[in-house]
Protein backbone atom coordinates (compact mmCIF):
# COMPACT_ATOMS: atom_id res chain seq x y z
CA UNK A 1 0.00 0.00 0.00
CA UNK A 2 2.86 2.41 0.78
CA UNK A 3 4.23 1.99 -2.74
CA UNK A 4 0.79 2.66 -4.25
CA UNK A 5 0.37 5.80 -2.11
CA UNK A 6 3.78 7.13 -3.21
CA UNK A 7 2.98 6.32 -6.84
CA UNK A 8 -0.38 8.09 -6.62
CA UNK A 9 1.19 11.18 -5.07
CA UNK A 10 3.75 11.41 -7.88
CA UNK A 11 1.05 10.87 -10.51
CA UNK A 12 -1.15 13.58 -8.97
CA UNK A 13 1.78 16.01 -8.98
CA UNK A 14 2.51 15.25 -12.63
CA UNK A 15 -1.08 15.23 -13.91
CA UNK A 16 -2.10 18.40 -12.08
CA UNK A 17 1.21 20.23 -12.73
CA UNK A 18 1.73 20.90 -9.04
CA UNK A 19 5.03 22.69 -9.66
CA UNK A 20 7.48 22.98 -6.78
CA UNK A 21 5.76 20.12 -4.88
CA UNK A 22 7.13 16.71 -3.96
CA UNK A 23 5.37 13.58 -2.70
CA UNK A 24 6.53 14.47 0.81
CA UNK A 25 4.53 17.72 0.65
CA UNK A 26 1.23 15.85 0.28
CA UNK A 27 -0.11 14.44 3.53
CA UNK A 28 -1.67 11.03 2.91
CA UNK A 29 -4.81 11.72 4.96
CA UNK A 30 -5.17 15.45 4.23
CA UNK A 31 -8.18 16.62 2.17
CA UNK A 32 -7.40 17.21 -1.52
CA UNK A 33 -10.25 19.60 -2.28
CA UNK A 34 -11.16 22.88 -0.60
CA UNK A 35 -8.53 22.85 2.14
CA UNK A 36 -5.30 20.88 1.85
CA UNK A 37 -4.12 20.96 -1.76
CA UNK A 38 -7.05 23.21 -2.72
CA UNK A 39 -7.95 21.31 -5.87
CA UNK A 40 -11.04 22.23 -7.91
CA UNK A 41 -13.65 20.53 -10.13
CA UNK A 42 -11.39 20.47 -13.19
CA UNK A 43 -8.74 18.69 -11.12
CA UNK A 44 -11.40 16.14 -10.16
CA UNK A 45 -11.96 15.43 -13.87
CA UNK A 46 -8.20 15.05 -14.35
CA UNK A 47 -8.09 12.53 -11.48
CA UNK A 48 -10.94 10.53 -13.03
CA UNK A 49 -8.93 10.34 -16.29
CA UNK A 50 -5.83 9.33 -14.28
CA UNK A 51 -7.65 6.38 -12.67
CA UNK A 52 -8.98 5.20 -16.02
CA UNK A 53 -5.67 5.46 -17.87
CA UNK A 54 -3.33 4.11 -15.23
CA UNK A 55 -5.50 1.61 -13.35
CA UNK A 56 -8.29 0.75 -15.79
CA UNK A 57 -10.92 2.03 -13.36
CA UNK A 58 -13.99 3.68 -14.86
CA UNK A 59 -16.07 5.55 -12.29
CA UNK A 60 -19.63 4.46 -13.06
CA UNK A 61 -21.23 6.41 -10.21
CA UNK A 62 -20.07 10.05 -10.09
CA UNK A 63 -21.59 10.40 -6.62
CA UNK A 64 -18.87 8.10 -5.30
CA UNK A 65 -16.23 10.60 -6.43
CA UNK A 66 -16.55 12.88 -3.42
CA UNK A 67 -15.65 10.09 -1.02
CA UNK A 68 -13.03 8.45 -3.25
CA UNK A 69 -11.16 11.69 -3.91
CA UNK A 70 -11.30 12.99 -0.35
CA UNK A 71 -7.61 12.14 0.28
CA UNK A 72 -4.69 10.20 -1.20
CA UNK A 73 -5.39 7.45 1.35
CA UNK A 74 -8.99 7.05 0.15
CA UNK A 75 -7.90 6.99 -3.51
CA UNK A 76 -5.27 4.35 -2.73
CA UNK A 77 -7.86 2.25 -0.89
CA UNK A 78 -10.29 2.49 -3.83
CA UNK A 79 -7.58 1.72 -6.40
CA UNK A 80 -6.27 -1.30 -4.52
CA UNK A 81 -9.78 -2.81 -4.42
CA UNK A 82 -10.86 -1.98 -8.01
CA UNK A 83 -7.77 -1.78 -10.22
CA UNK A 84 -7.81 -3.75 -13.46
CA UNK A 85 -4.18 -3.14 -14.35
CA UNK B 1 -13.50 58.77 -37.60
CA UNK B 2 -12.43 61.62 -35.33
CA UNK B 3 -10.70 60.15 -32.27
CA UNK B 4 -6.96 59.48 -32.28
CA UNK B 5 -5.41 56.14 -31.50
CA UNK B 6 -2.24 56.03 -29.41
CA UNK B 7 0.02 53.20 -28.31
CA UNK B 8 0.30 53.70 -24.57
CA UNK B 9 2.41 50.72 -23.54
CA UNK B 10 3.81 47.48 -24.95
CA UNK B 11 5.45 44.27 -23.74
CA UNK B 12 7.06 41.41 -25.63
CA UNK B 13 8.19 37.82 -25.18
CA UNK B 14 10.35 36.55 -28.03
CA UNK B 15 13.78 35.06 -28.61
CA UNK B 16 15.11 38.23 -26.95
CA UNK B 17 15.21 39.21 -23.25
CA UNK B 18 11.54 38.87 -22.22
CA UNK B 19 9.46 41.81 -20.97
CA UNK B 20 12.37 44.12 -21.72
CA UNK B 21 13.71 46.53 -24.37
CA UNK B 22 17.24 45.22 -23.78
CA UNK B 23 17.46 43.95 -27.39
CA UNK B 24 17.44 47.57 -28.59
CA UNK B 25 20.93 48.17 -27.18
CA UNK B 26 22.23 44.75 -28.21
CA UNK B 27 20.38 43.72 -31.38
CA UNK B 28 22.46 40.74 -32.48
CA UNK B 29 21.24 38.84 -35.54
CA UNK B 30 19.69 35.39 -35.32
CA UNK B 31 21.62 32.49 -36.84
CA UNK B 32 19.72 29.33 -35.80
CA UNK B 33 16.99 27.96 -38.06
CA UNK B 34 14.70 27.53 -35.04
CA UNK B 35 14.84 29.46 -31.77
CA UNK B 36 12.31 29.21 -28.97
CA UNK B 37 11.16 32.18 -26.93
CA UNK B 38 12.89 33.10 -23.69
CA UNK B 39 10.36 32.39 -20.95
CA UNK B 40 9.38 35.34 -18.74
CA UNK B 41 9.53 35.26 -14.96
CA UNK B 42 5.82 35.10 -14.12
CA UNK B 43 6.20 35.50 -10.36
CA UNK B 44 4.16 38.49 -9.33
CA UNK B 45 2.26 38.42 -12.63
CA UNK B 46 0.42 35.10 -12.45
CA UNK B 47 -0.89 33.38 -9.31
CA UNK B 48 0.94 29.99 -9.04
CA UNK B 49 -2.31 28.07 -8.59
CA UNK B 50 -3.54 29.52 -11.92
CA UNK B 51 -0.18 29.16 -13.67
CA UNK B 52 0.01 25.41 -13.12
CA UNK B 53 -2.75 24.81 -15.67
CA UNK B 54 -1.38 27.20 -18.30
CA UNK B 55 0.71 26.15 -21.29
CA UNK B 56 3.72 28.21 -22.41
CA UNK B 57 1.77 30.41 -24.82
CA UNK B 58 -0.85 31.18 -22.18
CA UNK B 59 1.79 32.16 -19.60
CA UNK B 60 3.53 34.35 -22.16
CA UNK B 61 0.27 36.00 -23.25
CA UNK B 62 -0.84 36.70 -19.69
CA UNK B 63 2.64 37.96 -18.73
CA UNK B 64 2.82 40.44 -21.64
CA UNK B 65 -0.80 41.52 -21.12
CA UNK B 66 -0.41 42.18 -17.39
CA UNK B 67 2.95 43.92 -17.91
CA UNK B 68 1.56 46.17 -20.67
CA UNK B 69 -1.48 46.94 -18.52
CA UNK B 70 0.63 47.68 -15.42
CA UNK B 71 2.77 50.12 -17.46
CA UNK B 72 -0.22 51.88 -19.01
CA UNK B 73 -2.69 54.59 -18.12
CA UNK B 74 -5.52 52.03 -18.37
CA UNK B 75 -6.83 50.08 -15.37
CA UNK B 76 -9.38 47.90 -17.15
CA UNK B 77 -9.42 47.61 -20.96
CA UNK B 78 -12.67 48.25 -22.82
CA UNK B 79 -11.79 45.44 -25.23
CA UNK B 80 -9.41 42.51 -25.51
CA UNK B 81 -8.52 41.68 -29.12
CA UNK B 82 -6.08 38.92 -29.98
CA UNK B 83 -4.39 37.68 -33.13
CA UNK B 84 -2.92 34.20 -33.35
CA UNK B 85 -2.01 32.17 -36.40
CA UNK B 86 -2.05 28.74 -34.80
CA UNK B 87 -3.46 29.26 -31.29
CA UNK B 88 -2.44 26.92 -28.47
CA UNK B 89 -0.29 24.52 -30.51
CA UNK B 90 1.40 22.74 -27.61
CA UNK B 91 -1.92 21.78 -26.01
CA UNK B 92 -3.44 20.90 -29.40
CA UNK B 93 -0.54 18.55 -30.11
CA UNK B 94 -0.83 16.87 -26.71
CA UNK B 95 -4.58 16.52 -27.12
CA UNK B 96 -4.25 14.89 -30.54
CA UNK B 97 -1.48 12.55 -29.34
CA UNK B 98 -3.70 11.54 -26.40
CA UNK B 99 -6.60 10.95 -28.78
CA UNK B 100 -4.45 8.59 -30.86
CA UNK B 101 -3.16 6.81 -27.76
CA UNK B 102 -6.26 6.57 -25.58
CA UNK B 103 -9.19 7.06 -27.97
CA UNK B 104 -11.98 9.58 -27.49
CA UNK B 105 -13.22 8.37 -24.13
CA UNK B 106 -10.26 9.14 -21.92
CA UNK B 107 -9.05 12.66 -22.71
CA UNK B 108 -7.69 15.26 -20.32
CA UNK B 109 -10.21 18.10 -19.78
CA UNK B 110 -7.57 20.84 -19.37
CA UNK B 111 -6.09 20.12 -22.80
CA UNK B 112 -9.57 20.07 -24.32
CA UNK B 113 -10.47 23.44 -22.78
CA UNK B 114 -7.15 25.09 -23.55
CA UNK B 115 -6.45 24.01 -27.10
CA UNK B 116 -8.74 26.40 -28.97
CA UNK B 117 -7.56 29.59 -30.62
CA UNK B 118 -9.69 31.90 -28.48
CA UNK B 119 -8.45 30.37 -25.22
CA UNK B 120 -5.85 33.17 -25.02
CA UNK B 121 -8.22 36.11 -25.28
CA UNK B 122 -10.80 34.56 -22.97
CA UNK B 123 -8.23 33.58 -20.32
CA UNK B 124 -6.90 37.15 -20.21
CA UNK B 125 -10.50 38.40 -19.84
CA UNK B 126 -11.15 35.96 -16.98
CA UNK B 127 -7.98 37.01 -15.14
CA UNK B 128 -8.70 40.73 -15.64
CA UNK B 129 -12.43 40.23 -14.94
CA UNK B 130 -13.03 42.14 -18.18
CA UNK B 131 -16.55 41.68 -19.54
CA UNK B 132 -16.06 43.96 -22.56
CA UNK B 133 -15.64 43.18 -26.26
CA UNK B 134 -13.51 40.07 -26.73
CA UNK B 135 -12.42 38.74 -30.08
CA UNK B 136 -9.76 36.56 -31.67
CA UNK B 137 -8.48 36.76 -35.24
CA UNK B 138 -6.80 33.72 -36.69
CA UNK B 139 -5.69 34.71 -40.19
CA UNK B 140 -2.27 33.10 -40.57
CA UNK B 141 0.38 35.80 -41.10
CA UNK B 142 -1.98 38.77 -40.81
CA UNK B 143 -3.65 37.75 -37.55
CA UNK B 144 -2.04 40.59 -35.59
CA UNK B 145 -2.87 43.21 -38.20
CA UNK B 146 -6.50 42.01 -38.25
CA UNK B 147 -6.75 42.42 -34.47
CA UNK B 148 -5.03 45.81 -34.67
CA UNK B 149 -7.40 46.98 -37.43
CA UNK B 150 -10.42 46.01 -35.32
CA UNK B 151 -9.12 47.97 -32.31
CA UNK B 152 -8.01 50.94 -34.48
CA UNK B 153 -11.40 51.32 -36.17
CA UNK B 154 -13.33 50.96 -32.92
CA UNK B 155 -11.16 53.53 -31.11
CA UNK B 156 -11.28 55.97 -34.05
CA UNK B 157 -15.08 55.64 -34.18
CA UNK B 158 -15.41 56.19 -30.45
CA UNK B 159 -16.96 52.78 -29.78
CA UNK B 160 -14.25 52.08 -27.20
CA UNK B 161 -11.73 54.30 -25.41
CA UNK B 162 -8.94 51.76 -25.18
CA UNK B 163 -8.06 48.16 -25.98
CA UNK B 164 -5.61 45.45 -25.07
CA UNK B 165 -4.35 44.11 -28.40
CA UNK B 166 -2.08 41.09 -28.55
CA UNK B 167 -0.48 38.65 -30.95
CA UNK B 168 0.69 35.27 -29.74
CA UNK B 169 2.14 32.25 -31.51
CA UNK B 170 4.13 29.33 -30.16
CA UNK B 171 6.09 26.98 -32.41
CA UNK B 172 6.70 23.51 -30.99
CA UNK B 173 9.66 21.43 -32.26
CA UNK B 174 7.24 19.31 -34.30
CA UNK B 175 5.56 22.36 -35.80
CA UNK B 176 8.99 23.82 -36.64
CA UNK B 177 9.75 20.65 -38.61
CA UNK B 178 6.47 20.96 -40.48
CA UNK B 179 6.97 24.69 -41.13
CA UNK B 180 10.41 24.09 -42.64
CA UNK B 181 8.66 22.01 -45.30
CA UNK B 182 5.50 24.05 -45.74
CA UNK B 183 7.13 27.50 -45.42
CA UNK B 184 10.66 27.23 -46.87
CA UNK B 185 10.68 31.03 -47.11
CA UNK B 186 11.04 31.29 -43.31
CA UNK B 187 14.75 31.73 -42.55
CA UNK B 188 14.69 31.78 -38.73
CA UNK B 189 11.60 30.27 -37.12
CA UNK B 190 10.80 31.80 -33.73
CA UNK B 191 7.92 32.48 -31.34
CA UNK B 192 6.07 35.70 -30.50
CA UNK B 193 3.98 37.16 -27.75
CA UNK B 194 3.32 40.89 -27.93
CA UNK B 195 0.70 42.90 -26.04
CA UNK B 196 -0.11 46.57 -26.49
CA UNK B 197 -2.45 48.99 -24.80
CA UNK B 198 -4.08 51.30 -27.33
CA UNK B 199 -5.93 54.35 -26.11
CA UNK B 200 -7.63 57.47 -27.41
CA UNK B 201 -6.34 59.45 -24.42
CA UNK B 202 -3.55 61.96 -24.97
CA UNK B 203 -1.07 61.46 -22.17
CA UNK B 204 2.65 62.05 -21.92
CA UNK B 205 3.20 58.32 -21.37
CA UNK B 206 2.07 57.52 -24.94
CA UNK B 207 4.73 55.85 -27.08
CA UNK B 208 3.43 56.77 -30.52
CA UNK B 209 0.27 57.25 -32.56
CA UNK B 210 -1.25 54.83 -35.05
CA UNK B 211 -2.32 56.84 -38.08
CA UNK B 212 -3.21 54.07 -40.52
CA UNK B 213 -3.87 50.33 -40.62
CA UNK B 214 -4.65 48.67 -43.94
CA UNK B 215 -5.00 45.12 -45.20
CA UNK B 216 -4.84 44.22 -48.90
CA UNK B 217 -5.64 41.01 -50.71
CA UNK B 218 -3.46 40.24 -53.74
CA UNK B 219 -2.45 43.85 -54.43
CA UNK B 220 -0.33 44.69 -57.49
CA UNK B 221 3.07 46.24 -56.65
CA UNK B 222 1.99 49.34 -58.61
CA UNK B 223 -1.06 49.71 -56.36
CA UNK B 224 1.00 49.57 -53.14
CA UNK B 225 3.67 51.85 -54.64
CA UNK B 226 0.93 54.34 -55.54
CA UNK B 227 -0.15 54.47 -51.89
CA UNK B 228 3.42 54.98 -50.64
CA UNK B 229 4.27 57.55 -53.36
CA UNK B 230 1.34 59.72 -52.26
CA UNK B 231 2.67 60.11 -48.71
CA UNK B 232 6.41 59.84 -49.38
CA UNK B 233 7.06 57.53 -46.39
CA UNK B 234 10.79 57.98 -45.77
CA UNK B 235 11.24 55.07 -43.33
CA UNK B 236 9.89 51.67 -44.32
CA UNK B 237 10.09 48.71 -41.95
CA UNK B 238 9.81 45.60 -44.11
CA UNK B 239 9.26 41.90 -43.40
CA UNK B 240 12.35 40.89 -45.38
CA UNK B 241 14.32 37.91 -44.07
CA UNK B 242 17.09 37.29 -46.60
CA UNK B 243 15.19 34.51 -48.37
CA UNK B 244 14.47 35.24 -52.03
CA UNK B 245 11.06 33.57 -51.90
CA UNK B 246 10.02 35.99 -49.17
CA UNK B 247 11.93 39.11 -50.25
CA UNK B 248 11.23 39.36 -53.99
CA UNK B 249 7.76 40.94 -53.57
CA UNK B 250 9.27 43.65 -51.35
CA UNK B 251 12.00 44.35 -53.92
CA UNK B 252 9.40 44.54 -56.73
CA UNK B 253 7.51 47.12 -54.69
CA UNK B 254 10.61 49.21 -53.90
CA UNK B 255 11.49 49.33 -57.63
CA UNK B 256 8.13 50.97 -58.32
CA UNK B 257 8.59 53.79 -55.81
CA UNK B 258 9.20 57.29 -57.11
CA UNK B 259 11.49 58.09 -54.17
CA UNK B 260 14.28 56.33 -52.29
CA UNK B 261 13.28 55.50 -48.70
CA UNK B 262 15.50 54.16 -45.92
CA UNK B 263 14.48 50.55 -45.48
CA UNK B 264 14.54 48.72 -42.16
CA UNK B 265 14.12 45.07 -41.22
CA UNK B 266 13.28 43.20 -38.02
CA UNK B 267 13.19 39.49 -38.85
CA UNK B 268 16.99 39.23 -38.62
CA UNK B 269 16.54 40.12 -34.92
CA UNK B 270 13.16 38.56 -34.07
CA UNK B 271 12.72 35.81 -36.67
CA UNK B 272 9.66 34.52 -38.46
CA UNK B 273 6.31 33.16 -37.32
CA UNK B 274 2.69 33.99 -37.98
CA UNK B 275 2.67 36.69 -35.28
CA UNK B 276 6.06 38.26 -36.11
CA UNK B 277 4.44 41.41 -37.64
CA UNK B 278 3.52 42.30 -34.05
CA UNK B 279 7.25 42.48 -33.32
CA UNK B 280 7.65 44.85 -36.27
CA UNK B 281 4.97 47.02 -34.66
CA UNK B 282 6.78 46.80 -31.31
CA UNK B 283 10.19 47.55 -32.90
CA UNK B 284 8.85 50.57 -34.82
CA UNK B 285 7.15 51.94 -31.69
CA UNK B 286 10.41 51.51 -29.75
CA UNK B 287 12.38 53.34 -32.48
CA UNK B 288 9.92 56.25 -32.39
CA UNK B 289 10.18 56.39 -28.61
CA UNK B 290 13.99 56.13 -28.50
CA UNK B 291 14.51 58.34 -31.59
CA UNK B 292 17.34 56.19 -32.91
CA UNK B 293 17.72 53.15 -35.13
CA UNK B 294 20.07 50.28 -34.18
CA UNK B 295 22.48 49.60 -37.07
CA UNK B 296 21.48 45.92 -37.64
CA UNK B 297 17.94 47.04 -38.45
CA UNK B 298 19.04 48.81 -41.65
CA UNK B 299 18.60 46.77 -44.82
CA UNK B 300 21.19 48.97 -46.53
CA UNK B 301 23.56 50.82 -44.20
CA UNK B 302 24.52 53.18 -47.03
CA UNK B 303 21.04 54.66 -46.69
CA UNK B 304 21.12 55.46 -42.97
CA UNK B 305 18.39 57.83 -41.88
CA UNK B 306 19.71 61.02 -40.35
CA UNK B 307 16.66 63.23 -39.77
CA UNK B 308 14.20 63.35 -36.88
CA UNK B 309 12.22 60.13 -36.81
CA UNK B 310 8.61 61.28 -37.12
CA UNK B 311 6.94 58.41 -39.01
CA UNK B 312 7.56 54.74 -39.72
CA UNK B 313 5.54 52.71 -42.20
CA UNK B 314 5.44 48.94 -41.60
CA UNK B 315 4.89 46.67 -44.59
CA UNK B 316 4.46 42.91 -44.32
CA UNK B 317 3.13 40.23 -46.60
CA UNK B 318 2.04 36.65 -46.04
CA UNK B 319 2.57 34.34 -49.04
CA UNK B 320 2.56 37.50 -51.23
CA UNK B 321 -1.22 37.28 -50.97
CA UNK B 322 -2.18 39.16 -47.81
CA UNK B 323 -0.37 42.48 -47.35
CA UNK B 324 -0.54 44.83 -44.40
CA UNK B 325 0.43 48.47 -44.05
CA UNK B 326 0.66 50.17 -40.66
CA UNK B 327 1.70 53.78 -40.15
CA UNK B 328 3.06 54.93 -36.82
CA UNK B 329 3.79 58.52 -35.91
CA UNK B 330 6.00 59.97 -33.16
CA UNK B 331 3.88 61.15 -30.23
CA UNK B 332 4.13 64.76 -29.12
CA UNK B 333 1.84 65.94 -26.33
CA UNK B 334 -0.35 68.77 -27.62
CA UNK B 335 1.40 68.55 -30.98
CA UNK B 336 0.54 66.77 -34.18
Amino acid sequence: MDNLILQLKNQIIEVLNLEDMTADDIATDAPLFGEGLGLDSIDALELIVLLEREYGIKLSNPAEGKQIFSSVASIADFVSKNRKK
Amino acid sequence: MTARCFVNSMAQVSCRQPLSDEWFDNPCALTAAYTRAQEPDTKGLIVPSEARRMSKILKRAVATSITALNNSCVEQPDAIITGTGMGCMENSEKFLVDMCRYGENCLKPSLFMQSTHNTISSLIAIILKCHGYNNTYSHKGISFESALLDAFVQIKNGNIGNALVGAHDEVTPFMALVMKRTHPEYTNITETSVSAILSSTETDSNICEITDVNLFHNPEPEFLAGILNKTDDSLLLLGVNGNQLNDTPYMSLLEKLSYSPSTLRYKNIFGDNFSSPALAFYAAATILKQQRIPAPLYCDTSKNYTGKINNITILNHCDNTAWSLIRLKKFDLCGS
